[in-house]
């Protein structure tokens, strides 16, 4: 098909599962005793909270800011009591202090979403002055909703230096079972968009793209209709592979523009933003509503009722699978985030951040199973590597804590999606070992800074 | 922590394993397996699957998982290098060589380093470069796949058109004489993912270019021999070739280049098993160094690219040098010869008016006979021997009843003052009137120079070779008449004794002369003797005569095939 757009080398296809969740309307859930909302959701340093135990806090309302050093603020995303701020352990294994709130009755816990008597802004309507876009974000406590989680504000923030002609929304979800983002596709297009202008302007760059994978025919249809309302948008149709979602790759496949190593999208004139994180912009400037909610997707094989959900952020894990009719079976794994990436759990208490995309319940038998076997030197985790390294060399290189020569190789290049773990035939759970050298790498370069300090 | 080891993802799997990989690679090998069982009859097949069975059995023990009997050919490993060995072997192999070659592959090649995925060279070439060296005849002894009958491989010398080459009904190894059989399983490989099409691709076009170079058939060479099995199935081979796409593209470059310069320049007829070999060495090498930029690195793929065109254009030019610096030599050197025996016959034949070259049946010793118009003068011979320094060349002159007039001690490295002696007059003069029948006696007449014995022996024997030369030569047609010119037309069926038994050849004459030869049937060297015979009969078309040169290392049969010519032309 022509007008298809795809990265050159490298990637693999994976098994979709998107058929389960594409056609379920988002639902509104509701927290359903208590929320413990975390106070770091974002890259950077951890809000301090703002409220104390015993308060009484309404929903929308600031409970966690830091004015010193990378942030972005949390507010509360139900109307109650505040009971505890207290650490709990994240998705992450990190113990981070949380604002814990006891839900008042239901109907204090809705947020006045978008009234649907206010139509969408559109192409016409004037957009705010850049500082007043940023301010706006700020304080709705924006941050990059595809799972890095940076403050969005200070995305925005252009540098002289290097301006921004293109910003691409990344609508290709490339991970299986996630319906997230093709469900805000179809449901909320305008916004999307309208959201999309507002970057666009505020960055002053000429272009706008709204990219997603032809595996979503849904959202592909309903993005190309609403980009023919706006000039300096349009919708781009990408070819189904793994990662094309990753931010490089994206813009490679896209502009055909390739990010020089260890550099950001801003170096070759582009921003990247996640599809709802687009939406919850539109929101925060032109209604004013702080992100308190996101929509995230539990799916898998074993879910009784897959969907996709709008959610509360402090909403416990468990508290999804029980909305999603519990798991079938009960034999299953729960993976926070998508298969690829995502994290394995036990813990149904572990919250719900604004960068949790979904959860999914795995069956043993589709499960990578880590037996791991030797290494037969296939070459296939080279060959769908994204980024051109050698998986199988740079592994091998930190088990045998040659850390050197795995920076070398480009350990510290590699964007941890997956595909050489999910490719062996050995079965060689090669992700871990890259995130193990990623961790060895960054401790040996704190050690040589501690030793010669400049 | 179980839980936090495996808690990162991916946690969904491709379903690939080890066994699926392996056992795609036996399906891409049926189309060959089945060729060969159709052109070569049942025992094609005991040899393809004993050799695998037999690979599976030897590394049960060896794998550390014993023997198990739900999943006896355990991962598939050894049992496809086993059909891959198979594959490479004669028709006519005896029926203890596929189990001989499985435990050398198995053991050898796979479990000396450390077994699956350890091994630095491939198990299968191992395998095969041993059996090759230890058994030559029962891994060379091809046979026509039409009637059974023992005869070279195109590469050996046979004649055949590209179509049968391609559908493989010529004689080889059971794999790899059909090339439409090997180009389906390599289809399946690729779009299976489990190999890249670099590599073959890349091994064939290092062989085509290396065939231009050296002056062969680019499309011979490809459709010939086992380089197109090789390309698919060897070059492949997952553990011993590297991962890199740059170093795939160099690395099967590399495989296909040294195959043909191995074809082209040693004894051995078929390059791919050390070619290969050595190209499996340096494949660690080229993952290390040929790394392939990674993704973002803009400027760093600019400089390869500048790079890689520098590089080529030095191979290029130092290939340029080399081809004209041996043309150079060649050219020098011929002129140098000539000089050197004109002026040396002048010196002892002032009245010669031609020089022929005969026949010499010591490879060693070149003999030219020395005419004045059509009476012979004499003869001048040349051999090199070793002396106490090094090799020194004996230059002999003889008269026409082939007794000693002079011998000269050329080129040297004998010790000064001393081994020099051999050079005087009075030394020399000695052998004068020497000749073939009592060369025995030079050892005793001959009177050593004291103190250089080494010297002096090396210079008689080197006398002696020369007239033992003479004494065989004798026995061959002396006269000029050894030409062959004023034949009746027709064509000709003679026979003559050659190294292992019969040449028959069939010569034709037109005009008056021989204007082909061709052998019929003949049972040397497959690889060296029919190369000779070839040669040889070139030779004598050329010259229009039976008085040329043998070939060097394959005297008998070449002097077998002149025998032939002269029988088929005796009537004549």
């Amino acid at each position: 098909m022509p007008g298809i757009k795809k990265f050159p080398i490298g990637g693999t296809h994976l098994p979709e599962n998107k058929d389960l969740t594409t056609d379920s309307p988002i639902k509104w859930l509701n927290a359903a005793q208590s929320v413990a909302i975390p106070l770091k959701q974002h890259l950077g340093v951890a809000c301090k909270a703002v409220v104390s135990a015993g308060d009484e806090v309404h929903v929308g309302q600031l409970i966690g800011a830091n004015s010193e050093g990378l942030s972005a603020r949390i507010h509360a995303s139900t109307s109650g009591t505040v009971t505890a701020i207290e650490k709990r352990v994240m998705i992450d294994h990190s113990a981070t202090e949380c604002v814990v709130i006891q839900c008042s009755n239901a109907a204090d816990q809705q947020e006045p979403g978008i009234d649907a008597a206010v139509p969408v802004k559109g192409p016409a309507d004037a957009v705010p002055e850049p500082d007043e876009v940023r301010k706006r974000v700020e304080e709705a406590g924006i941050v990059g909703m595809g799972g890095a989680a940076f403050p969005t504000h200070v995305k925005l923030q252009v540098k002289k230096d290097t301006p921004i002609d293109s910003i691409i929304i990344n609508g290709a979800e490339c991970e299986p079972y996630i319906t997230t983002d093709d469900r805000l596709m179809q449901e909320r297009t305008a916004e999307l968009y309208r959201g999309l202008d507002i970057i666009r302007q505020t960055v002053g760059a000429q272009r706008g793209y709204v990219a997603c994978e032809v595996n979503k025919p849904a959202a592909i249809k309903a993005i190309t209709e609403e980009a023919e309302r706006w000039p300096q948008l349009e919708a781009v149709r990408l070819d189904t592979r793994y990662p094309h979602g990753a931010e490089k790759h994206l813009i490679k496949a896209v502009l055909n523009r390739e990010v020089p190593i260890r550099q950001l999208p801003m170096a070759v004139g582009v921003i990247v933003n996640n599809v709802q994180t687009a939406i919850a912009i539109t929101e925060a400037v032109d209604h004013a509503i702080p992100l308190t909610r996101r929509v995230l997707t539990v799916s898998g094989s074993v879910v009784s009722q897959p969907g996709n959900f709008s959610v509360p952020v402090g909403t416990p894990l468990g508290d999804l699978v029980t909305a999603a009719g519990g798991p079938t079976e009960d034999d299953y794994r729960l993976v926070v985030g998508g298969p690829m990436t995502g994290m394995l759990t036990d813990d149904y208490g572990i919250p719900v951040t604004k960068s949790t995309s979904g959860i999914v319940l795995i069956r043993p038998g589709e499960y990578a199973d880590r037996s791991a076997e030797v290494c037969i030197r296939c070459g296939r985790c080279v060959s769908v590597c994204p980024m051109y390294l050698q998986p199988n060399r740079i592994t091998t290189f930190v088990r045998n804590e040659m850390i050197e020569e795995a920076e070398e190789f480009g350990v510290n290049d590699c964007i941890l999606c997956g595909a050489c773990s999910f490719v062996c035939p050995s079965r060689r759970p090669l992700l871990q070992w890259l995130r193990e050298g990623k961790a060895k790498s960054a401790s040996a370069a704190e050690e040589r800074r501690r030793r010669n300090p400049v | 922590m179980s839980l936090q080891y495996s808690s990162t993802g991916p946690h969904i799997h491709s379903q690939d394993s080890i066994a699926r990989t392996m056992w795609s690679i036996a399906v891409a090998l049926l189309p060959a397996t089945v060729v060969s069982a159709w052109l070569f009859g049942p025992y094609a097949l005991y040899l393809i699957f004993a050799t695998a069975v037999a690979s599976a059995l030897i590394e049960m023990p060896l794998n550390g998982d014993g023997f198990s009997l739900r999943f006896p050919l355990g991962d598939g490993s050894a049992f496809i290098a086993g059909m891959i060995l198979g594959l490479s072997l004669a028709p006519t192999s005896a029926w203890w060589v596929p189990i001989v070659g499985a435990a050398l592959m198995v053991v050898v090649g796979k479990y000396v380093f450390g077994g699956l995925g350890n091994n630095i060279f491939n198990p299968a070439l191992v395998a095969r470069a041993i059996l090759l060296l230890s058994w030559p005849y029962q891994i060379t002894r091809w046979v026509s796949p039409l009637d059974g009958t023992t005869s070279a491989t195109p590469l050996g010398g046979l004649e055949v058109g590209y179509l049968e080459l391609f559908l493989g009904n010529v004689p080889g190894s059971l794999g790899e004489t059909s090339v439409v059989a090997l180009l389906l399983g390599a289809a399946f490989l690729i779009v299976r993912g489990l190999i890249s099409w670099r590599v073959p691709l890349s091994v064939l076009g290092g062989a085509a270019v290396a065939a231009v170079l050296f002056g062969l058939d680019p499309l011979f060479t490809l459709l010939s021999g086992s380089i197109m099995f090789g390309a698919v199935f060897m070059a492949t081979d997952m553990v011993t070739s590297p991962t890199g796409k740059t170093s795939h593209l160099v690395y099967g470059a590399g495989c296909g280049f040294l195959t043909v310069v191995i074809r082209r320049y040693t004894a051995y007829p078929e390059g791919i098993t050390f070619a290969f070999l050595i190209m499996n060495g340096l494949a660690y090498l080229m993952d290390r160094l040929g790394a392939d930029p990674i993704f973002g690195q803009v400027e760093e793929r600019k400089r390869r690219v500048y790079r890689a065109a520098l590089l080529v254009g030095a191979v290029a030019l130092m290939a340029l040098l080399t081809v004209a610096g041996f043309a150079g030599r060649a050219f020098v050197a011929d002129r140098y010869v000539e000089a050197e025996l004109e002026r040396s016959i002048v010196a002892g034949y002032p009245t010669a008016t031609r020089i022929v070259q005969a026949t010499a049946y010591d490879p060693q010793v070149s003999i030219y006979r020395v005419y004045e118009d059509r009476q012979l003068l004499g003869y001048y011979a040349r051999t090199r021997v070793n002396g106490y320094g090094g090799p020194m060349q004996i230059t002999a002159l003889l008269d026409e009843h082939d007794k000693l007039t002079s011998v000269v001690v050329g080129e040297h490295a004998e010790t000064p003052t001393i081994g020099t002696q051999v050079r005087s007059g009075g030394f020399l003069e000695q052998f004068a009137g020497f000749g073939p029948d009592d060369r025995d006696g030079l050892l005793d007449e001959v009177e050593f120079i004291t103190g250089a014995t080494v010297s002096s022996r090396a210079v008689i024997s080197g006398v002696e070779r020369i007239l033992a030369a003479r004494d065989e030569d004798a026995a061959a047609p002396d006269e000029p008449d050894a030409a062959l010119a004023d034949l009746e037309d027709g064509v000709f069926e003679g026979s003559g004794r050659g190294y292992a038994g019969d040449i028959v050849v069939t010569v034709t004459v037109e005009g008056g002369r021989v204007s082909a030869i061709e052998i019929q049937s003949h049972s040397e060297t497959p690889g060296i003797g029919d190369r000779a015979m070839d040669t040889m009969a070139d030779r004598i078309i050329d010259a229009g005569s039976l008085a040329v040169d043998a070939v060097s290392g394959a005297t008998g049969s070449s002097r077998g095939l002149s025998a032939a010519v002269e029988d088929a032309l005796s009537g004549n």
